[in-house]
């Protein structure tokens, strides 16, 4: 208690000093603040990305595999002229009729029982033409009439198509997975709720709503022999609407754009929704099989582990493939946030390093004072740890309302630095379709935030350095008035 | 009692070695107030210091009731047996006449009910009034800042007050009132006071002087 007492009075008379010192550590607290603030958004934004973008792998035909398949199916005389298969974007005027292998419900099944797989999702689905509704063309950007479809001018013409798109799960399709689709009405398609799910602006032009039915035509189907045909009287299979829902995406035309009108199909408004057999049956795919699976992992962290048990498992690997379907999205997100975490931690370091420097420097130009009471105190007979007590407790009082303050003053300005950041530097990602397209899909671009905040898990970091910071300055003007014998301590001060 | 057992002491003066103690034993007993005289450097402050457990000597010991302190303890020596008075009074500027003596009192752990009535009490009797007794010393004379030193001395009960050049910064007439109260310290209260000065005041006031120079101490007078 006389050490507490002896420093409260030492600061109080000494109120030139201990104003200066409040100051110097004031502004050192404020720069941990902003560090530790700006690390821990960083963070933050890392894992709310990485959970938006997930930890996906794909299960899907080997490319060795299927370049076989094309070489057998070329030999053959097996080819079409329209453009086949599921890829949404892909257009070709000579494409190999080829029958890929099956991923089969057992497969799906046994990985579904590695610890770490959260789920899985299976895609069926392509262009379709609309019979008793209009698709959307609202646009943002250029004006697609303006522009030609230089793609595929004379093959296929989706300016008033919509896509169909058949999940397993929808909930785990990209647009719901990353809260820029919701459910507004009814539900979500599934194998036990089997129907349409219709973006919030495709329903209101049509005056469609949960309960009413749409009818679409496929644009190709496959054959009884499995080959890709275009259909051109084909029946209209009617669906009924379960659901609808909004999405928070803009549909973007940019001037590359290379699908003139045919780009509409792409419109984020224009995607519907089913369940997987029932994406299956408007194309007539329903012998059941899935060549493409997504398996959702819990963590980006787990993915090399769970890849590692689905490869072990007894499947035929000359004919699939596992694909990290997130990799590249991870590290761009990882590369970006990095830069700013590494300032946060230069930050944090140097704040720490010059606050101790400043600290000692302050102190020894009040040295001859320092020495001077160093000497009087153990004259009366204090110990030399109570001594350093003392000049701990004098930084400590004056501390404690440094980091009080710099609590609010921190994390205001981490908050004006993070603002900051997130409009000047523009962090985004690439998510989603990965491809370069003409249109910018909402759902392709994720915005990271960096939103700083100084959180209680936080403090025992702040408080840990602060003190250490304190603590080397109390010790080291003591370790260097205390190699000195009381007589020659008091005889420098005299 | 506190002694000097065949103590030695010697610095470093350029390439010089300078033999400021040499081989010197003396007793100083309760009740006797002793003065050092001596030229400057001969090495007084130091003899105080080896007293006072400021410093350690060379060669032979210092003892406190016949137990070396250097195997009780110097800061023990320091905080319960002697107490220091300097020229320049070494008190704490920052806090009144009061807080300097219980500052002593807190460091020394003496048991005192009422620690800010009791030293109070000995700052009254060295003549401070209440006033003065809660003014930051360095708006006290000299005169009122030695006799805080002396309270704050006098506070931890220490048997030996060891007072380097005590009138060293004060005029005749307060220097006469520091010699005073030394004098009854030693003869009302059983104090040794060992004063290093140069002052013939101080001197003929004192039972017993010495004369250090050349690193020998040699006894000058003796008034028992």
């Amino acid at each position: 208690m006389a050490v507490l007492k002896r420093a409260y009075l030492s600061l109080k008379c000494h109120y030139v000093r201990t104003l200066i010192l409040l100051f110097i550590i004031l502004c050192i607290s404020v720069m941990e603040v902003i560090g530790i603030s700006l690390h821990t958004a960083v963070n933050n934004a890392e894992n709310e990305s990485l959970k938006q973008i997930g930890a996906k792998i794909g299960l899907e035909n080997n490319t060795t595999y299927i370049d076989k398949l094309n070489q057998e199916a070329i030999a053959s005389g097996h080819v079409v002229k329209q453009s086949t298969g599921n890829g949404l974007a892909t257009a070709s005027t000579e494409t190999p009729i080829i029958k890929l292998a099956p991923i089969s419900d057992y497969m799906i099944q046994k990985i579904l029982t590695i610890p770490g797989v959260v789920g899985e999702n299976s895609v069926s689905g392509d262009y379709a033409k609309p019979v008793d509704f209009k698709n959307v063309k609202t646009y943002q950007g250029i004006d697609p009439s303006t522009q030609k479809n230089t793609q595929s001018p004379n093959t296929r013409i989706h300016k008033d198509n919509v896509i169909i798109d058949g999940d397993l799960q929808v909930d785990l399709t990209d647009g719901f997975r990353k809260k820029q689709s919701s459910l507004i009405d009814g539900s979500l398609p599934s194998e036990s709720n089997r129907g349409a799910l219709i973006e919030e602006k495709l329903a209101q032009q049509n005056n469609l709503a949960v309960g009413d039915s749409i009818k679409v035509n496929p644009i190709v189907k496959l054959d009884d022999n499995n080959q890709v045909v275009q259909l051109e009287n084909a029946i209209p299979i009617e669906i009924k609407i379960i659901g609808i829902y909004k999405t928070s995406d803009e549909f973007n035309v940019l001037s590359q754009n290379f699908w003139g009108e045919d780009v509409y199909a792409f419109s984020p408004y224009n995607r519907i929704y089913t369940d997987f057999e029932t994406g299956q049956e408007i194309f007539k795919q329903n012998d059941g099989s899935i060549t493409d699976a997504d398996i959702y992992v819990n963590s980006p962290s787990n993915m090399d582990k769970v890849a590692k048990e689905i490869k072990r498992l007894n499947f035929d690997w000359t004919k699939y493939q596992l694909v990290n379907l997130t990799a590249s999205e991870n590290m761009e997100i990882s590369n970006q946030l990095n830069k700013v975490a590494t300032n946060a931690s230069l930050i944090i370091a140097f704040s720490s390093l010059a606050g101790a420097i400043i600290l000692i420097l302050i102190i020894s130009m009040w040295s001859k004072n320092y020495v001077y009471e160093t000497g009087l105190l153990l004259t009366l007979g204090e110990k030399k740890r109570k001594i350093i007590l003392q000049h701990l407790f004098e930084l400590l009082i004056i501390t404690l309302i440094a980091f009080t303050v710099s609590v609010f003053l921190g994390s205001y300005a981490a908050h004006f630095i993070g603002q900051s950041i997130n409009q000047n530097s523009a962090i985004t990602s690439t998510t989603g379709g990965g491809t370069v397209a003409p249109y910018d899909l909402g759902p392709n671009v994720s915005n990271i935030q960096i939103k700083p905040q100084l959180i209680v898990t936080n403090l025992p970091i702040y408080i840990g350095i602060g003190f250490i910071v304190i603590f080397v300055a109390s010790i080291i003007p003591g370790i260097l008035v205390f190699r000195y014998k009381p007589r020659e301590i008091l005889s420098k001060s005299l | 009692m506190l002694e000097l057992q065949s103590v030695s002491f010697s610095y470093e003066k350029g390439n010089k070695k300078v033999n400021v103690l040499d081989d010197i034993s003396v007793k100083f007993k309760p009740g006797v107030f002793y003065t050092i005289f001596g030229p400057s450097g001969s090495g007084k402050t130091t003899l105080l210091s080896l007293l006072g457990g400021l410093d350690v000597p060379q060669k032979g010991k210092v003892l406190f009731d016949t137990e070396d302190v250097k195997i009780t303890g110097l800061e023990n020596l320091r905080k319960n047996h002697v107490s220091f008075v300097f020229q320049n009074f070494n008190l704490f500027s920052y806090m009144t006449a009061i807080e300097n003596v219980m500052v002593a009192i807190d460091i020394s752990k003496i048991d005192i009910k009422n620690k800010k009535e009791y030293a109070s009490d000995i700052l009254q009797e060295l003549g401070l009034n209440l006033n003065e007794i809660n003014r930051k010393v360095k708006k006290l004379s000299g005169g009122q800042q030695q006799r805080v030193a002396i309270a704050r001395a006098l506070a931890v009960r220490a048997n030996y007050i060891l007072a380097d050049e005590p009138t060293g910064n004060l005029d005749k007439k307060t220097s006469e009132g520091i010699v005073e109260i030394f004098k009854q310290l030693v003869h009302k209260s059983n104090k040794c006071v060992i004063a290093v000065t140069h002052s013939d005041l101080v001197k003929q006031a004192s039972d017993i002087s010495y004369n250090l120079e050349n690193g020998s101490l040699d006894l000058l007078e003796e008034r028992l």
